[in-house]
């Protein structure tokens, strides 16, 4: 029992309320402690250890430090330091406090060793995650942190639901390596979607480039590395992952393409980079297995590099889309040089910390005699370089308008100050990357099963340096094509982003509202349920109103209250509080309903866009039968001896 | 300026594809380099059409959710954008 105390989880969450007591200087040595007395604690923690409490009927193992959790614990204190030290500038107390209670969750999450424990820690981790979105105080963070909220909820109920029926087969909780059948299947499907594999990857993409500039670096460490753990620990050897995981390694690469948004194309490359986690997970060998973790570890680490370099630029100018930046590389040479060691560790340069780990995973595809893997894998990572290595970077620093001006006020854009604590906390990840590239066997001795495996052999090495150099090549001759548009790429977020309003209008089409049709149509009553809350953001503004939101309604005949009282909600949504500013000539239809529009502002009372109303009321009937029916089911098997 | 990259690359190349002979790990000289540069190009070339055909849409697509130019609320107190931002938020 005495070993609990060694928990990982404990300083974080002690933390998370100290962050809230302790003045806002003394947070940042809180920051800093809570992962250093983690990793005390996992070098205290002898692999083996198991600790089992009894609960109800049950006995729970609520922590259990293995060969499997042991690098994942690791590498999660290292990235709790790392972003800490990032915050420092930028976070407060609240943000600081979910930040610390998400990472803490995640040691849970990897140190469970009962599906119990695992699931509780699993759905606070998607829970104060939500808040590293929602700390941004926009209305648009509001609404990607809501939906990213409703889809991790989804995926934990699917969990929660594939525990159940396990329990109900097998009589047991502990989480060990699954048989195939309806519950395997049930929390794969939640652990894919913790680890962004398409079709249900587009969380990510929505809510990491929303975040606060540090939320951003805690999420990109946890939530789908403590997914592969998961995976690497109960479906070894599912074929399926190994088709999966290729398909995300390329998915992730071709919207990097199209995307402008520099946090959001790092946040495609997770995507891809976790394909190679995924893969190898499911070949599911003692090499790929290695390989699969020391990938996830050197990724957390890189990736946080390069999101740090991108938030660095948001942070000096405010601008993340890479149309709008360029010009900016003699002002922030620093930056760009640290940014760019995790781009070659990324890319798999050769004494960087992703040629180690991503050789690894390569190599246990070709053990497997999968070499289509193998080739597709190795264009997925040309991939990675061309977008992270080369076309970001360009984009960003340097784009059309070359180097820029060494001095402030003559270039395209105003580039402030970044703070020391920021470029220190860059510079330790930069480091660990070199290190981790010029001796892995610190990597390897980490790694759950033995490592004989020499990854710095002349024929690799010359293999790579040829790819990298042909693909700078390619680069080059391809330049006039890779300068950002400015557009944004439909991915599946579409099915609750615009699905719903299709929907509703086809509805509308089909049974127009009539005063009777069940549907509350009165504006003055639907602004009275509203909750009205205090305006949020930093610039309070009027609500000027903004251009006529193109709304497809059911013909002009039928343009009920109802509708009136969407547009006014639409109204209100342009007028939020940080794109009032530009906006234009208000409407007829702001005009109307302006009292109800100035009762609005700011209050993000939609999710989805304003063509996506409340669902046709019959669905949300449909559905809360079918929750109804499925919890009445559960009970009676439940019951049934 | 392409020209003056030329002569290291065909060198670097030829050296490449000499030592795969020698060392015989690809499954042919020169390997590298085709996925390098046929993989890259055949991913923009996939990417830009699919994002031409299918994907692309304009920015106002949802159109609560255009994504702005400028995210002042990132922006440090003292950052001189962020104040003209907010003087133009307070009429």
């Amino acid at each position: 029992m005495s070993d609990l105390l060694l928990h990982p989880i404990l300083p974080f969450v002690v933390g998370a309320v100290l962050v809230r007591l302790l003045p806002h200087t003394l947070g940042h040595v809180v920051m800093v402690l809570a992962p250093v007395v983690a990793m005390t604690q996992i070098w205290q923690l002898e692999a083996g250890t198991s600790v089992q409490v009894d609960y109800l009927d049950w006995q729970l193992e609520v922590l259990r430090a293995d060969g499997l959790s042991t690098p994942f614990g690791v590498v999660f204190a290292i990235a709790a330091l790392i972003a800490g030290i990032y915050g420092i500038a930028t976070q407060r107390g609240p943000e600081r406090s979910a930040a610390l209670l998400y990472a803490g969750a995640a040691f849970g999450v990897v140190y469970a060793g009962d599906l119990l424990t695992f699931f509780l820690f699993w759905e606070t981790k998607a829970i104060a995650s939500t808040f590293l979105i929602l700390a941004r105080r926009t209305a648009r963070s509001g609404r990607s942190g809501m939906r990213y909220l409703f889809v991790h909820i989804f995926g934990g109920k699917l969990l929660l639901a594939g525990i159940i029926v396990h329990v109900w087969q097998t009589d047991s909780l502990s989480f060990t390596t699954f048989e195939p059948g309806v519950a395997a299947y049930l929390i794969m499907v939640a652990c894919l979607l913790s680890a962004a594999v398409p079709p249900l990857h587009a969380w990510l993409a929505d809510a990491y480039p929303e975040a606060t500039v540090a939320g951003t670096v805690f999420l990109s460490a946890y939530t789908t590395k403590a997914a592969v753990y998961a995976l690497a620990r109960g479906f070894p050897g599912f074929d399926i992952l190994i088709y999966l995981g290729v398909i995300m390694a390329l998915y992730g690469v071709v919207y990097a393409v199209l995307e402008n948004d520099i946090r959001r194309l790092l946040g495609y490359h997770i995507v891809s980079q976790v394909g190679y986690m995924v893969a190898a997970v499911g070949i599911g060998t003692e090499l790929a297995i290695n390989g699969a973790t020391a990938h996830a570890f050197a990724h957390i680490l890189y990736k946080g590099l390069l999101l740090m370099g991108a938030g660095a630029v948001l942070y000096a100018t405010g601008r993340a889309k890479m149309s709008e930046l360029g010009g900016i590389a003699n002002r922030m040479r620093l930056v760009l040089a640290l940014y760019m060691v995790g781009a070659v560790s990324i890319s798999s340069f050769p004494l960087f910390s992703g040629f180690v780990s991503k050789e690894l995973v390569v190599a246990s595809a070709s053990a497997g005699d999968l070499t289509w893997l193998v080739v597709l894998l190795k264009v997925a990572s040309v991939g990675t370089f061309l977008h992270t290595g080369l076309k970001l970077p360009f984009g960003t620093w340097i784009g059309k308008k070359g180097l820029g001006p060494r001095l402030n006020g003559e270039g395209p854009v105003f580039v402030g100050a970044v703070p020391a604590s920021m470029i220190a906390a860059m510079a330790l990840s930069a480091s660990l990357n070199f290190l981790l590239g010029i001796r892995p066997q610190l990597l390897y001795d980490l790694l759950p099963y033995a490592v004989t495996y020499d990854v710095y052999t002349f024929g690799k090495v010359v293999e790579k340096l040829q790819i990298l150099l042909f693909t700078a090549l390619a680069f080059w001759l391809l330049l006039p094509k890779l300068h950002a548009k400015a557009v944004v790429s439909v991915d599946t977020d579409w099915v609750y982003r615009k699905l719903p309003g299709y929907l509703r209008d086809l509805w509308r089409r089909l049974v127009p509202p009539t005063p009777h049709s069940g549907r509350p149509s009165e504006p003055s009553s639907r602004v009275a349920t509203e909750p009205v809350e205090p305006v949020a953001g930093p610039a309070p503004a009027e609500p000027v109103g903004g251009p006529a939101p193109a709304e497809p309604v059911g013909g002009p005949a039928r343009v009920g209250a109802a509708d009136a009282a969407d547009a006014a909600a639409a109204e209100a949504h342009h007028a939020d509080a940080t794109d009032a500013p530009d906006a234009a000539t208000p409407s007829t239809a702001a005009a109307t309903t302006a009292t109800a529009t100035r009762r609005r502002v700011g209050t993000p009372t939609r999710l989805f866009s304003p063509v996506a109303g409340p669902p046709p009321l019959i669905a949300t009937w449909v559905l809360g039968g079918l929750m109804l029916l499925g919890a009445i089911i559960v009970l009676f098997t439940s019951l049934t001896p | 300026m392409i020209r003056r990259a030329i002569p290291p690359i065909v060198v670097l190349f030829v050296l490449g594809t000499i030592a795969d002979v020698f060392i015989g790990y690809s499954p042919f000289p020169g390997y590298g380099a085709a996925i390098g540069l046929f993989g890259c190009i055949a991913i923009v070339i996939v990417s830009k059409w699919l994002g031409t055909v299918l994907l692309d849409r304009p920015e106002d697509y949802y159109p609560d959710e255009v994504p702005p130019d400028l995210q002042p609320d990132l922006l440090p107190p003292e950052h001189p954008e962020r104040q003209a931002h907010a003087r133009r938020g307070r009429p």
